[in-house]
């Protein structure tokens, strides 16, 4: 297996129709290689087709074309082997955490000892800091606690791949930065290849090796790709004391802004895309390379 | 954080009216753990005080229309009269246990209770003697003093009727002698006209006149002292008390079920000898048969239940059995076929015209539908052998189960199985799609889907689907009994209804007041239930 | 807006500006194919500025610039502090040259011939993207006149297939020029100050490999110091070469520096001392140098650089540097 293909994405598109019938591309021709246990957050503006990519990697969503190739294997429908993280936690409220991730571990280790399961549940959970409240209920647990045994949930499955969809989105900036912590730890040491989606510049430096910028959709691509050349395991203060962390910022701010400015401009021609009847004007916009995101 | 203990009892206090759903007692808690005294005060005043002052002052209203509503049942009865009824219905029920009881007892305990069920009937006897020549001589004193009210009105009635007539026939006479004159052309035909309105008016002032004395002496007769009302109410007491005494004191003797069975094995004693002494094949046969017979009746007899008069609150037990076993029915069958509807779209679509067809049919037809169905299945119901069985049950076997039962609780049943069918299947339909996406990464089979997913996360709706079912069934079986006498509150009702005593309508309205605190107290229960599987302490629509 | 091309072009070289291109070389092979040839060499700039001598000079595969450039299918770049590969160019004192590309062309595997240029000081950059092992474009080699950031930040750029100049490029196998960037919303790698000199982009496709461009290269362009006082990319139009054996081409891109001002034409026709140039370049599958005394130039040129690019075994686009 070569690992540095671990993860190909090729060509990845995924079209809806429109009320006439076209297909409007939500993600077009996205194309993106991981290396094993790297880590890559891809940020982008919201809308921008970002967790569109995510769920067809987890299966969730099924894609129109390309591929999507996970260790060797054409990714078909969902499976543990791609755990995902969400935004928000989606923990079976009537179950306390410890059953919470027994669920996944049930199904990942069917052929361990109940003793055995116990103990990699409890293994987990500890190492996410919850091992004082294993047995408590999501309702009695705050949305960072809540996150941290969706993490564990999800790092138990021993997957080949860990989807993280923005899962601090709904936190406090200090919860936030403690969990960034803990997740880093917990792929230093398990070495899982890693996509985050996220929209907060600074979280993509600090956890990715890699941040992949996409253009705003429709049609949204791969923009670029930034490498963050910080040697992991990372220490926060140092990273941010680096002397080129804030041109690694500018950049990504600077993208971010430039495909802000971008929408205003589809929005425009997305409506008219929607709107336009199937057959008039086809002809004459297919020439214009100047209506698609390029960039040097 | 530690918490003292009485935080941890005033908390737990707190929770608990929470989840009953009393939550109006909430402040009342606080106050007395003293937080914030004038913001409880002030949330005691506008929630507890103000309705407790706004039904009393209902029932106030309540008390002074009543009486001025005369129905062909007589008054409507005030609160009052139906507390009485309430007080009666329970004396009734009392009587028939101790009856139970009497009927039941043997040996010793059968002697004493004879000797101090006698010695009470004696005083009560003398007293109801007592009080009966005390009513007579009552009613003489009133009698009189209406007589002595009523005698001058009689004669004013009487003279003025008398005048009346007289003047009547003077108008008739000088009508006629004025229609004589218009058939001879000698008076003019408008004023004979004339004549016979005028004497159609008076007659009827006339009329009205006498009407107004009759009414007065209606009202002094019909109006008699309160004395002597009272009395009678004293006096019939006793006499029901005595009746009652007498009548326990039959079940204590002659109609006592260990004297029966005494007797039957008497019989059969005797039949024995018989047999030994018999000489003839003949009458060694039919001895030997007078010995089996006189066996099996003492079994019987030994195995009988006292006869009881069906009161309010044996009612009130069979009809909370029969929505019981109806909203099990229901249960049985809406939460299976509700979660196949949500988890299948075709399914759904199957039943959807089934479901929205018969979902508005009236449980009256359904009654009668089932009444047809399910007499067809037991021709014989008296030895059928479910009923046999349910009536060797310990706790509802005194219920009298029958085919009565079985068609109203299916009535129950169809009735109620819409709602939890529709919640069920809205319940597993509306599944969060997060809590299915992990589902789905887990590869969960679908065994485990159903069972740790899909129906946890669709318990809250199909409980409050449950509720409405439980409440739907309880309206829906008290119209069944009434309408098909099969025993429980709504036979109760009906009974008062064509009954027509004087206590009929007060005791409507008990019952009336009986049916709605049961179904509020179900409601209570489902709630309960519902808080109780509710995972994310929604706060259920109460 | 679309202007004609004539329009301008006339008060283009009125006040030339410095272009970062100081110095330029054409080779071209000798019959067989067996080594490069020095066939004419120029300077930019003032008429002051000497020109070096022109010497017959040829070298073989591998050897010396133009010969590595053509060994490896590839830009090769020289920076000043490498100058011992630079025997025959005194870099510092002639012509205060940074840096010197020498960039190969190629019709499908054969050498067609190495233009060299040599780049002063200023503002602008010369880029070679090659694909990575997970076929993302990182630059290999560059040179960078200011721009430090931008230099730093590109260390880490990656173009997937298909994004930004470079991944366009090398995905369709032919040129592109973008203009107008500067502050622009399409030039999505500056976050800089610098960058808002940068007016154009010039991809062009350098080699082939596994039908890819082998690599990119990218010239960016300032308003202070452009690559060239004008930039031109024509495409061919394929059908017409064929037929009447001369190109009919469109003009698909062009900048032009006259005052700080740049404009922008597109689709138009050539003129016909483009369409000569353009012949002429056809004709020869060369890289191609004619001074304004060979051919007729607008006034106030003083040469201008063909260079043709082909894809597969079809020449598909001109690129002209007028000086």
């Amino acid at each position: 297996m070569n690992e540095n293909r671990y993860v190909e994405i090729a060509n990845l598109t995924k079209a809806y129709p429109n009320p006439f019938g076209q297909d409007i591309a939500v993600v077009k021709d996205f194309n993106l290689i991981l290396r094993k246990g790297e880590i890559v957050s891809v940020i982008g503006h919201s809308g921008c087709g970002k967790s569109t990519v995510l769920t067809m990697l987890a299966g969730l969503n099924p894609i129109t074309s390309g591929s999507l190739i996970v260790d060797g294997r054409e990714v078909a429908g969902p499976g543990p082997d791609r755990a995902v993280v969400f935004q928000s936690p989606c923990l079976l409220p009537w179950m306390t955490s410890f059953e919470n991730v027994m669920l996944g571990i049930n199904q990942v280790y069917s052929h361990g000892t109940k003793v055995e399961r116990k103990q990699i549940c409890e293994y987990y959970l500890s190492i996410v800091g919850l091992a004082d409240s294993m047995h408590k209920y999501p309702r009695e647990m705050s949305g960072g606690m809540q996150q941290r045994v969706g993490i564990a949930r999800a790092i138990a499955l021993k997957p080949r791949m860990l989807l993280l969809d923005e899962p601090f989105g709904r936190l406090d900036s200090l919860t936030r930065m403690d969990l960034q912590d803990v997740i880093l730890e917990i792929l230093d040491r398990e070495r899982v290849t890693t996509m985050l989606i996220t929209h907060d510049v600074d979280e993509a430096i600090y956890m990715s090796d890699r941040v992949c910028m996409m253009t705003n959709g429709p049609e949204a691509t791969v923009g670029q790709v930034l490498k963050i050349p910080f040697a992991r395991p990372r220490v926060r203060s140092e990273v941010l004391d680096h002397a080129h962390y804030y041109d690694f910022r500018a950049c990504l701010l600077s993208f971010l802004q430039k495909q802000e400015h971008r929408k205003a401009a589809h929005v425009a021609s997305f409506s008219k895309k929607l709107l336009d009847a199937p057959v008039e004007f086809v002809e004459d916009t297919v020439k214009e390379p100047a209506k698609e995101p390029v960039g040097v | 954080m530690s918490e003292s203990t009485t935080d941890k009892i005033k908390y737990g206090l707190l929770k608990t009216i929470d989840i009953s759903g009393f939550k109006v007692f909430d402040p009342v808690v606080r106050l007395l753990f003293g937080e914030e005294p004038t913001k409880q005060a002030v949330d005691i005043v506008k929630y507890l005080v103000t309705p407790i002052v706004f039904v009393l002052l209902c029932m106030a209203l309540w008390t002074v229309i009543a009486p001025r509503h005369k129905t062909k049942s007589g008054e409507v009865p005030t609160p009052t009269e139906v507390w009485a009824a309430a007080v009666v219905n329970d004396t009734l029920n009392e009587r028939e246990d101790e009856k139970e009881t009497d009927f039941a007892l043997s040996g010793e305990g059968r002697e004493d209770a004879i000797m101090e069920v006698s010695a009470a009937l004696i005083i009560k006897e003398a007293e109801s003697v007592e009080l009966k020549s005390d009513l007579l001589q009552i009613e003489k004193d009133v009698k009189a003093e209406i007589t002595g009210k009523i005698a001058p009105l009689q004669e004013a009635y009487d003279r003025l009727s008398q005048k009346n007539r007289m003047i009547k026939a003077e108008r008739e006479t000088n009508i006629h002698s004025l229609a004589e004159g218009v058939a001879s052309k000698k008076a003019a035909s408008a004023d004979l006209l004339q004549a016979i309105r005028d004497d159609k008016a008076a007659t009827e002032a006339g009329r009205d006149a006498e009407k107004l004395i009759k009414e007065e002496i209606n009202e002094v007769r019909n109006n008699p002292p309160k004395a002597l009302k009272n009395a009678q109410l004293a006096s019939n007491a006793v006499a029901n008390e005595a009746g009652h005494l007498s009548k326990r004191l039959d079940y204590l003797k002659t109609g006592n079920r260990s004297l029966k069975v005494t007797e039957a094995e008497d019989k059969t004693v005797a039949a024995l000898q018989k047999l030994e002494d018999a000489s003839t094949p003949a009458a060694v046969l039919a001895a030997a048969k007078l010995v089996v017979g006189g066996e099996e009746t003492a079994e019987r007899i030994a195995e009988q239940r006292y006869p009881r008069t069906a009161t309010i609150w044996f009612q009130v037990k069979r009809s909370l059995f029969t929505v019981f076993i109806g909203f099990i029915m229901a249960a049985v069958i809406a939460i299976p076929v509700g979660i196949m509807c949500g988890l299948n779209k075709v399914v759904m679509a199957c039943l959807t015209p089934i479901i929205s067809i018969f979902k508005p049919v009236s449980p009256v037809v359904w009654l009668l539908i089932f009444q047809i169905v399910v007499g067809a299945f037991f021709p014989d119901p008296e030895n059928h052998p479910l009923f046999t069985f349910f009536a060797s049950l310990p706790l509802v076997g005194g219920l009298g189960i029958n085919p009565a039962l079985v068609f109203s609780a299916c009535t129950v049943a169809i009735c109620a199985v819409w709602p939890a069918l529709v919640n069920t299947a809205l319940g597993v339909s509306s599944i969060d799609q997060d809590h299915m996406n992990v589902a789905r990464v887990l590869r969960l089979s679908l065994w485990s889907r159903l069972f740790k997913i899909i129906i946890p996360s669709s318990l809250p709706l199909v409980f409050a689907g449950l509720r409405i079912s439980l409440g739907v069934g309880w309206m829906v079986l008290i119209a069944a009994e009434a309408l098909s006498s099969s025993d429980g509150l709504g036979k109760f009702v009906w009974d008062e209804y064509q009954n027509g005593s004087s206590h009929s309508f007060a005791n409507i309205i008990f019952a009336c007041f009986v049916v709605g605190i049961i179904g509020f107290f179900l409601d209570r229960i489902m709630i309960l239930l519902q808080r109780s599987v509710s995972f994310d302490d929604g706060a259920a629509v109460v | 807006m679309i202007m004609s091309p004539s329009e301008t072009i006339s008060t283009l070289f009125d006040s030339p500006k410095e272009t970062l291109v100081r110095y330029v070389e054409v080779w071209t092979p000798n019959e067989d194919a067996t080594r490069l040839t020095l066939v004419a060499t120029q300077v930019t700039g003032p008429i002051t500025r000497k020109k070096p001598k022109h010497k017959v000079v040829s070298v073989a595969k591998g050897a010396g610039l133009a010969g590595t450039a053509w060994q490896q299918k590839a830009v090769s770049i020289v920076h000043r502090d490498d100058v011992g590969q630079l025997d025959r160019i005194n870099v510092r004192s002639d012509h205060d040259l940074t840096a010197v590309l020498a960039i190969p062309v190629f019709f499908q595997q054969e050498i067609r011939g190495v233009v060299v240029i040599g780049l002063g000081d200023g503002f602008g950059a010369a880029e070679i993207w090659t694909r990575d092992d997970r076929d993302e474009l990182a630059v290999s080699a560059s040179h960078y006149a200011g721009l430090e950031s931008f230099e730093f930040i590109t260390r880490y750029t990656r173009f997937p297939k298909g994004a930004g100049v470079p991944g366009r490029v090398w995905q369709s196998g032919l040129p592109y020029l973008l203009q107008k960037l500067g502050h622009s919303d399409s030039f999505i790698r500056s976050f800089g100050n610098d960058e808002a000199e940068i007016g154009a982009a010039i991809g062009l496709p350098i080699g082939h490999e596994r039908g890819f461009p082998a690599s990119v290269l990218l010239l960016l362009s300032s308003t202070a110091t452009p690559i060239a006082s004008l930039t031109e990319l024509w495409e061919c139009e394929q059908s017409a070469v064929v037929d009447a054996g001369m190109p009919v081409a469109r003009l698909i891109g062009v900048t032009r520096i006259a005052g700080g001002s740049v404009s922008v034409g597109s689709g138009s026709s050539p003129e016909a001392w483009q369409s000569e140039l353009l012949q002429k370049t056809e004709s020869a599958g060369q890289p191609l140098l004619v001074t304004a005394e060979e051919a007729e130039l607008p006034t106030g040129a003083k040469f201008n650089l063909s260079i043709p690019l082909f894809k597969n075994d079809v020449l598909r686009n001109v690129l002209n540097l007028m000086f």
